[in-house]
């Protein structure tokens, strides 16, 4: 029988779609994205901010093509390609591309210090956040969802407790963006799911948070990878009954580690 | 029932000892380590300090104590922590990062090529989703049918690791984090064969070899205590460190058939 996910909408659309146009010459750096994973975006906007030229090839992670198993072992996006190199893991490839790439627009701080703080951020992010929110998404009952609701709310509080400089923003480390809002801003663009479908309520966080979110939110390289919410839907809805096949999804069913 | 800091022996012994007397003068030192003797991501930070000669004041910080003044150093009153220039640190992975970018002219553990730095990235990232939950797994499930998924799984993730192997060492002639995130385990399989009819066969030959041959590095010895005092910790996974779900699960009752 076939993945019920690998029908989802082949393309990026929207303001996505013009971007994935604008990157279809061959480049040194080749991207394998899926345009609707958020972890893919995470690099998607890194590769952005940074000005980095790479070609964007549609992947799509449930078709398990052989050829992309050589690439991404286990046939997971993001992963890139640079100068016939491959990398995979959002983060591992998020921080080749600072080291990399050392002439474009850093997004972690220079003093280590700093970049620990950034870290640690990064570690909240994976170890707290996104487990809870795949929770809240994929629970059914009214009392899981309550805790995972609970939960969720209690680690974007102490995300928001960690922001250096006071919180003054706009972005997490103060001035500039880092790495640490990137990780988790295609999260908050999906927040509107968790609004509409599992009584998220933005208002319940606190000013400091709601402020980023907005920020975030309106960056253009946050703008420019999104594409049209109604072909999100087809993809979350299974998340919202528990039926996605995604890596992700498997692992907060079983209790596993996210990948 | 026995309270559990009752059973822990309080401090290093053996070599470990040694190395912890010599760390004791706080003048001199570069970093304050607060490390629980017992305790495998601990004992990641030890050998990269002692790798890189930095100077280093140990101080033996009991998990249970929760000792507000800790708390303020390491928010979930988690070891390994450290300070440098008065700034805490905590969470072993990100340390070791610190460690490499704050301390330029010392040995380094990671290589200089970018390419490389992420395959080691990559060696971490399998050590901690695939390797570690299934060793934990394994040394806490009760029933043997979630042993036996347990131990496929950690055989299945240590060949991998193996697969990976280039040298002596995981990146090839010079130790790296790739060796330093999982050395602590391998010094800890001797538990799992003991109890958990774990076989390092299983592992493969890449595996072995390295697992063998990297326990005798000294500064896994010199950082390692008497095998009777860890007797009394195993199974109790005091560090809590790993907060992926897997850990979790495993902490709640995990899979029960």
């Amino acid at each position: 029988m076939p993945m019920p996910d690998a029908d989802i909408h082949p393309t990026a659309t929207g303001r996505a779609l013009q971007l994935v146009e604008a990157h279809q010459e061959p480049a040194d750096l080749i991207f394998y994205a899926g345009w609707f994973c958020p972890f893919v975006q995470r690099v998607w906007i890194a590769l952005e901010e940074k000005g980095i030229a790479y070609q964007y090839k549609e992947e799509n992670p449930y078709h398990k093509d052989k050829e992309f198993l050589k690439v991404s072992p286990k046939g997971l996006v993001p992963a890139l390609v640079h100068n016939d190199k491959p990398i995979h893991e959002s983060l591992v490839i998020l921080e080749y591309l600072e080291e990399a790439f050392p002439n474009a627009k850093p997004l972690l701080p220079k003093d280590p210090y700093t970049r620990s703080l950034v870290r640690l951020s990064i570690d909240h992010t994976s170890k707290s956040i996104i487990p809870n929110f795949f929770k809240l998404l994929q629970s059914q009952d009214s009392s899981s969802q309550n805790s995972a609701l609970s939960s969720l709310y209690e680690s974007l509080q102490k995300w928001t407790a960690g922001m250096l400089g006071g919180g003054r923003g706009p972005w997490w480390a103060g001035e500039e963006m880092t790495l640490a809002d990137l990780v988790l801003m295609p999260f908050i663009g999906r927040l509107y799911i968790l609004e509409e479908n599992r009584a998220f309520d933005l208002s319940k966080t606190n000013a400091k948070f709601s402020a980023w979110v907005k920020h975030a939110l309106a960056h253009p390289s946050m703008e420019q990878t999104s594409s049209e919410r109604n072909y999100y839907a087809q993809i979350y809805n299974r998340y919202l009954k528990n039926k996605a096949q995604s890596e992700a999804a498997k692992a907060t069913r079983s209790g596993g580690v996210i990948p | 029932m026995a309270i559990p800091d009752t059973d822990i022996y309080p401090t290093a012994t053996g070599r470990a000892l040694e190395t912890v007397k010599n760390h004791q003068n706080s003048s001199e030192a570069d970093i304050i380590f607060y490390a629980g003797w017992f305790c495998p991501f601990v004992q990641r930070v030890w050998i990269a300090l002692e790798e890189k000669g930095i100077s280093y004041e140990y101080r033996e910080e009991n998990p249970y104590h929760k000792d507000p003044e800790f708390l303020k150093i390491s928010p979930k009153g988690l070891v390994p922590a450290i300070i440098y220039q008065g700034q805490p640190i905590h969470e072993s992975l990100v340390i070791l990062e610190f460690l490499e970018e704050a301390f330029p002219n010392t040995k380094p553990l990671l290589p200089s090529s970018p390419y490389a730095r992420s395959q080691i990235r990559l060696a971490l990232d399998h050590i901690s989703k695939s390797i570690l939950p299934s060793f934990f797994k394994l040394l806490q499930s009760q029933d043997t049918h979630t042993q036996s998924l347990a131990r496929e799984s950690l055989y299945k993730a240590f060949s991998q690791f193996g697969e990976g192997i280039k040298g002596d060492y995981w990146a090839g002639e010079e130790i790296s984090l790739a060796d330093i995130a999982l050395m602590p385990w391998a010094g800890r399989l001797y538990i799992l064969e003991e109890n958990r009819e774990f076989d390092i066969e299983r592992t493969g030959e890449k595996f072995k070899g390295w697992a063998q041959r990297i326990i005798k590095h000294p500064a896994m010895q010199n950082t390692s205590s008497e095998r009777e005092h860890y007797a009394q910790i195993y199974g109790r996974y005091l560090c809590d460190e790993a907060q992926s779900e897997a850990a979790k699960a495993t902490r709640n009752g995990g899979v029960i058939p």
